[in-house]
């Protein structure tokens, strides 16, 4: 199929603005990319950026307020050797508790590493710890699609 | 018992893999002999792979709990549509029904063979032969529903689905997008026989027209009752998250949302030939590519699935497929290049020119933002995905673009018009969209995206509702009918081009629902509330009476009472949002309570047409009786789950069969579709 030199100019700007945004989006200065880890790797490379960090909730050590917004926790990795003291409070970062949060439930918490040594997440993503097999997405961010 | 579903899944594939042989050779012989075997093979297998769908659902509904996969997804006290549901609940299940649904589908285009292509057939037979030989493989060998226990171990009672999956919703989620995603093999396995048989005109367009609306309907049709379940089960107050399994299931409906435009085309002025090949065939690698996904676990999702070695079955029938695809088509290459030239934007083709690019651009955008964290992996060493807002950033302005497309194709239709015309044509969509903006306006809404997408919107469904004016004020001059019989005479005789204009205002109506929810939702939590107390929010005033216990065979809940009066309204409506407790996982669930608002309470309420009132029970203390609850009112929400019901309507409409005189054109070239 052959173009007219004008409708190739259209084809071409639409091309460029979908590249452009793409490049804006995964592009982007190093300290705004959010790092997926999972515990072990950021015990072995502690950082003081925005992270996400992949674990399980350590089996006793959730304690909730009474309101059962906010809750601290420890999550381990695989080995379970160390583990991180996380603080989630949902009056301030996003979404809820979610129901799935429970003893060794496989988290993934997004937030950064406090100067308390207690990693302060803005959300808080849980999945069942059986092996059921659809989770639960809630407390996931509220805005989505537009 | 089991022995007999694993033995007939065994035996359908011997005969599968016949098919795909005698179908082949009979095709390269031309020998009618081996051709009519693979048909009847074809059927064989259907029944088979039925026999032992059946007894996997018989052992489900009987509790046979010697089989590990009802033993894990079912249980004793499980209600009997759970139990049904449950032969989805899993990944092995899954595969199974998956495999009977393209063996049902394949028995069905035998059966309506005789009005079909004949010299595509033999290698339709063997393209469906050879995905189903895959399915089945993986089936019986891969990921076997019918592994049992040995005598010693199996237990009294099995695990029960999760709680999640109990929803009437959920039932019928899966089955409709496996029929979707079954679907698609169907059109596939007709533009893969075209390319063998070198046979490139539009036969196998026309033969699989039904089919891949059928395909298109299911696929979002799943994928809205997704986002339904999502919405109401799991109190999030959301819908989608560009979570990689969505956006899994999204992808192929872009792209066959590009093939049903391009084979309008390719139909009418025979070009974009190499579009429609490549968009069909896209498809179908996207569907697989879902399932490699989300079995893989290759990328973080909430979805938990099972995750397992078959994902990267997958990914080996995914390269192959798509190898010996592309080889096929560089083949056919110059036999399918256009000679019709394209000038301008303002006609059918440049906007479906355009309505293409946007949509494969969009699905390389949302296909390369999922993958991210593997591509982050391979080029810095870093994994990083990506949040659901920047999915939204960056994919938001080529929505918007493609809903603009959505109502410039009906305006511009197919004759050539000059730029009067034109501009006289666009007026009244145009004017729609601007008074619509003001409006909202003037309403108070000042998010620019969602003003944006409101006007689009408008300016969309003005311009089909112009179009079939005009459509119909035409007939009524040559035939004298009234208004309303000569509307659905129109309507009969040009079923595929209004089904189509239905599902164009389905969308618009949709594309209103996501940007109002999404910019206006208003959200707070009242923390700790005691029996008694009284809440505003946005003009609900909520009061919480108390609560109740109720004690359940398979779970026991906390029924909330709430007293709501909506805004400008004195008398008090309830609503009982729960929490649950399930007895058999110990998995706290919320139920949500909704209240929505479908019709105005007089003009000043207008903005609220379609509106929810939306309430979870995030905590209960017992022993005080406080209770803290998140109220989320989503304007506009409504719009959302209406517009997904009039695209399904659309495309019944435009899938139709056409009535006993129009018949004679099946085979002929289509009727114009204006």
């Amino acid at each position: 199929m052959s173009f007219s030199p004008k409708l190739l100019v259209l084809v071409g700007v639409l091309v460029a603005s979908m590249v452009f945004l793409m490049a804006r989006t995964v592009g982007g200065a190093k300290e705004d990319q959010l790092y997926y880890l999972e515990v072990d790797e950021f015990l072995v490379k502690p950082t003081d950026n925005p992270v996400r960090l992949a674990g399980f909730v350590v089996d006793g050590s959730i304690g909730k307020d009474p309101a059962g917004l906010a809750v601290n926790f420890q999550i381990r990795g695989e080995s379970g050797a160390r583990v991180i003291p996380v603080y989630f409070d949902s009056r301030t970062a996003g979404g809820r508790v979610p129901d799935t949060f429970v003893d060794g439930s496989q988290v993934v918490v997004s937030g950064q590493m406090g100067k308390d040594g207690v990693f302060q997440a803005k959300q808080l993503l849980a999945k069942c710890p059986s092996k059921y097999e659809a989770a639960d997405p809630a407390g996931m961010p509220s805005r989505p699609g537009a | 018992m089991p022995a007999l579903g694993q033995a007939a899944l065994l035996v359908s594939l011997i005969v599968t893999v016949w098919v795909l042989f005698a179908a082949g050779l009979g095709a390269l012989t031309r020998s009618p002999g081996l051709v009519r075997s693979a048909s009847r093979g074809l059927v064989a297998s259907a029944v088979l792979v039925s026999l032992s769908t059946g007894v996997l659902l018989f052992a489900m509904l009987t509790d046979r709990f010697e089989i590990r996969y009802v033993a894990d997804y079912s249980s004793r006290e499980q209600p009997l549509i759970y139990k049904l549901s449950a032969l989805w609940g899993g990944q092995d299940g899954s595969l199974l029904l998956w495999c009977f649904l393209l063996a049902v589908f394949s028995a069905i285009v035998v059966f309506s063979s005789r009005r079909a292509p004949q010299d595509l057939m033999p290698w339709v037979y063997a393209t469906l032969a050879g995905i189903l030989t895959f399915f089945i493989t993986i089936t019986a060998f891969v990921a076997n529903p019918f592994r049992t226990f040995a005598a010693m171990e199996i237990p009294a009672n099995g695990q029960g689905l999760n709680p999640l999956l109990q929803n009437p919703w959920m039932v019928v989620h899966p089955p409709t997008l496996y029929f979707g995603y079954v679907g698609a093999a169907i059109p596939v396995a007709f533009a893969v026989a075209a390319l063998l048989a070198g046979r490139l005109d539009n036969a196998w367009v026309r033969a699989t027209r039904r089919w891949a609306l059928f395909t298109f309907g299911f696929l979002t049709i799943g994928i809205w009752l997704g986002a339904y379940w999502a919405y109401l089960e799991l109190g999030w107050g959301g819908f989608w998250a560009w979570d990689p399994v969505e956006n899994a299931s999204f992808l192929p409906w872009l792209t066959l949302t590009a093939y049903l435009h391009s084979v309008i085309i390719q139909e009418r002025k025979g070009v974009f030939r190499v579009w429609s090949f490549v968009l069909i065939i896209l498809t179908q690698l996207l569907v697989v590519y879902g399932t490699f996904i989300t079995r893989s676990g290759i990328i973080q999702s909430v979805h938990a699935f099972q995750r397992s070695n078959i994902g990267y079955w997958f990914m080996l029938f995914m390269g192959t497929g798509a190898v010996f695809a592309l080889a096929l088509l560089i083949r056919r290459l110059p036999q399918l290049r256009a000679k019709a030239p394209l000038d301008s934007f303002w006609s059918r083709e440049g906007t479906f020119l355009f309505a293409n690019i946007v949509l494969v651009g969009l699905t390389l955008m949302i296909f390369i933002l999922t993958m991210w964290p593997v591509f982050s992996q391979v080029l810095t060493g870093q994994q990083v995905t990506k949040e659901p807002i920047e999915f939204t950033q960056a994919t938001r302005p080529f929505f918007l673009l493609l809903l603009f497309l959505m109502g410039t194709g009906p305006v511009i239709g197919w004759k050539t018009k000059t730029g009067a015309e034109l501009g006289r044509a666009f007026l009244v969509p145009a004017a729609a969209g601007i008074v619509c903006a003001a409006a909202c306006l003037a309403a108070g809404a000042r998010e620019p995206w969602s003003l944006a997408y409101f006007a689009v919107s408008a300016f969309v469904i003005a311009a089909v509702l112009q179009q079939a004016w005009l459509d119909v004020a035409e007939r009524r001059r040559t035939t004298g009918e009234g208004l309303f019989p000569a509307f659905f005479r129109q309507v009969a005789t040009h079923k595929r081009q209004y089904g189509g204009f239905l599902v164009h205002i389905g969308v618009a109506v949709m594309a209103i629902g996501i940007a109002g929810s999404s910019a206006y939702k208003k959200d707070v939590t009242f923390e700790a509330l005691a029996p008694g107390e009284a809440v505003e929010l946005d003009g609900y005033r909520i009061t919480y009476e108390g609560f109740d216990i109720v004690n359940r065979p398979d779970y026991d809940a906390a029924v909330i009472r709430l007293g709501v009066q909506r805004p400008g309204s004195d008398s008090v409506e309830h609503v009982r949002p729960q929490r649950r407790v399930y007895k058999r996982s110990e998995q706290p669930t919320t139920e949500v309570a909704i209240l929505p608002t479908l019709l105005p309470r007089g003009l000043g309420q207008l903005g609220r047409v379609g509106e929810d009132f939306y309430v979870i029970a995030v905590n209960l203390d017992v022993a005080s009786g406080r209770g803290t609850f998140e109220v989320i009112v989503h304007p506009l929400i409504n719009f959302l789950w209406l517009g997904g019901l009039l695209v399904g309507l659309g495309c019944v409409v435009s899938g139709w069969p056409p009535r006993r005189e129009e018949r004679e054109w099946i085979g002929e070239p289509a009727p114009a579709a204006a």
